[in-house]
C-alpha cells in the first residue's frame, strides 16, 4: 500500500519532535546531574519546615535554620543570569541580575528551610535552605531559573550589597561563560516562561 | 439512528464523507490535546539544547519562527495562485512543487521551536500573550495535522481544505506574532 506524502511529512515531524525530546531530556539530565541534587523541580519536601522535624539531626538542623543569616550568590542553571539572596533570621531577599541589569527584586520569608518571596511582575522564589546552600527556583520576567548557590562567607541584609554581589556574580558569568549553555538565559522567544510546577504566575 | 438514512439523500456518501471527516479531525485533536496537556503536566526545565551562534534559545527560536511564517505566507500565496484567486496569474507548473515544499519547510522548522517550548517553558497561562500562544501553538499542530490526513481524501468539500489551511496558517501567524514578533519588539532585532 502507498503511503501518501502528507502522511510522510507529518511523521516526519512527529519522528523529528520525539528525536529533540529525547535529546533534550539527555542534554538536561546531563545538566542537572553534576551540580545540585535537584535543581529543577520544586523544593525539597524533606526540608519542609511546616512538619514536625522527624529526627534528632534534622532538629538540630532546623533550630540552626532559625537563626542563619546568610548571603546565597550564584549562576542559575545554564548560566545567563544569577541570582543572590539573603537570608536573615525569617526575612529574606533575592534578586536576579542578567548583566548588569536587576531582571527582579523579591522578598519574603524564610521559614525554617524554605523560602517564598515575591516580586513585582509575578516574580516568585521557591527554594529550599540551609547553611551550606540555597537551592530551589526563581520565575523572573517570565522566565524559570532553576538554581543551587552556595552560601557565601559573607552575611549582609543590606539590599545593595546584595543587589551589587548578584550583578557581579553575572557578569563575571557574562564573561566566563560567553560560549557556554545559554539554557537559562531563555528569554522566552515564545515568552512561556516557566514554572508551571508551582502555579507560576498562571493564575 | 434509524431515522438517519432517510434524513439525508445520498446516505452511504454523506456517511463516508462524515467518516472521512471524523478519523482526521479526531486526530487533530487528540494531537492539540496531547501538547498541551504534555506542556502543562510537564515540569518545565527552563533549560534544553542551544544552538550555536545564537545569544540565546529565545532568540533562536524567534528566528526560526519567523522562517516557518515566511514560508506559511508563500503557502497562502501558492494556494492563491493554486484556487485561480489571484486575477491574470495562471498557475504554473511548479506551484505545486512549491506548496508542499514550502508547507514541509515550515512545519519541520516548527517542530524544533515546539519541543523546545514544550519541554522548557509548557503551557502557561500568566498573561494574555503567553495563554494565547499557548493555545495558538496547539491548534496549529492540530489544525496541520487534520489538513495533512484529508489532504489525500477524494470526495471532500471544496472549501474543506481552504479552511483547513487558513487555520492552520492563521495559528501560525498568531504564534509568530505572540512569540517571536513580541521578542523581537521586547529585546530588539538580535542574533
Amino acid at each position: 500500500m502507498r503511503v501518501k506524502s502528507p502522511t510522510i511529512t507529518l511523521l516526519t515531524g512527529a519522528g523529528l519532535g520525539i528525536a529533540l525530546l529525547i535529546a533534550s531530556m539527555l542534554a538536561t539530565a546531563h545538566a542537572t546531574a553534576p551540580s545540585a541534587p535537584a535543581p529543577t523541580h520544586s523544593p525539597a519536601p524533606t526540608e519542609d519546615a511546616g512538619s514536625p522535624p522527624a529526627s534528632p539531626s534534622q532538629t538540630s538542623s532546623a533550630h540552626a535554620k532559625a537563626s542563619i543569616r546568610a548571603t546565597y550568590v550564584a549562576q542559575v542553571q545554564g548560566g545567563g543570569a544569577a541570582v543572590a539572596i539573603s537570608v536573615s533570621g525569617q526575612q529574606a531577599s533575592a534578586y536576579v541580575c542578567k548583566g548588569s541589569v536587576v531582571e527582579a527584586h523579591l522578598s519574603g520569608a524564610a521559614d525554617g528551610g524554605n523560602l517564598t518571596l515575591t516580586g513585582r511582575d509575578h516574580a516568585q522564589l521557591h527554594a529550599t535552605y540551609n547553611v551550606r546552600k540555597a537551592v530551589g527556583d526563581v520565575l523572573a520576567n517570565g522566565i524559570r531559573y532553576a538554581f543551587s548557590a552556595p552560601a557565601s562567607g559573607k552575611s549582609s541584609a543590606k539590599h545593595e550589597s546584595v543587589r551589587s554581589r548578584c550583578v557581579g556574580e553575572s557578569q563575571v558569568g557574562t564573561a566566563a561563560g560567553q560560549s557556554g549553555g545559554n539554557g537559562g538565559d531563555d528569554h522566552s522567544g515564545d515568552g512561556h516562561g516557566g514554572d508551571s510546577g508551582h502555579g507560576g504566575g498562571g493564575h | 439512528m434509524t431515522a438517519q438514512p432517510e434524513a439525508s439523500a445520498p446516505p452511504e456518501q454523506a456517511a463516508s464523507g462524515a467518516a472521512k471527516l471524523v478519523v482526521p479531525c479526531l486526530i487533530g485533536a487528540l494531537v492539540a490535546l496531547t501538547l498541551g496537556v504534555f506542556g502543562r503536566l510537564h515540569h518545565p526545565t527552563g533549560i534544553s539544547i542551544n544552538i550555536a551562534g545564537f545569544s540565546s534559545i529565545g532568540s533562536v527560536k524567534a528566528w526560526l519562527a519567523t522562517v516557518a511564517t515566511v514560508f506559511a505566507l508563500i503557502q497562502v500565496g501558492s494556494a492563491l495562485v493554486i484556487y485561480g484567486k489571484i486575477p491574470r496569474v495562471s498557475a504554473p507548473s511548479w506551484i505545486g512543487g512549491l506548496h508542499r515544499w514550502s508547507g514541509r519547510i515550515a512545519f519541520i522548522v516548527a517542530v524544533p521551536i515546539a519541543v523546545q517550548c514544550l519541554y522548557a517553558l509548557g503551557f502557561q497561562t500568566f498573561s494574555a500573550r503567553v495563554l494565547v500562544h499557548s493555545i495558538l501553538g496547539c491548534l496549529f499542530f492540530g489544525s496541520f495535522t487534520v489538513k495533512m490526513l484529508i489532504l489525500p481524501k477524494r470526495d471532500m468539500p471544496s472549501w474543506l481544505l481552504p479552511v483547513l489551511g487558513g487555520l492552520a496558517f492563521t495559528a501560525l501567524t498568531g504564534v509568530w506574532l505572540t512569540s517571536a514578533y513580541w521578542f523581537f519588539s521586547t529585546y530588539g532585532i538580535k542574533r
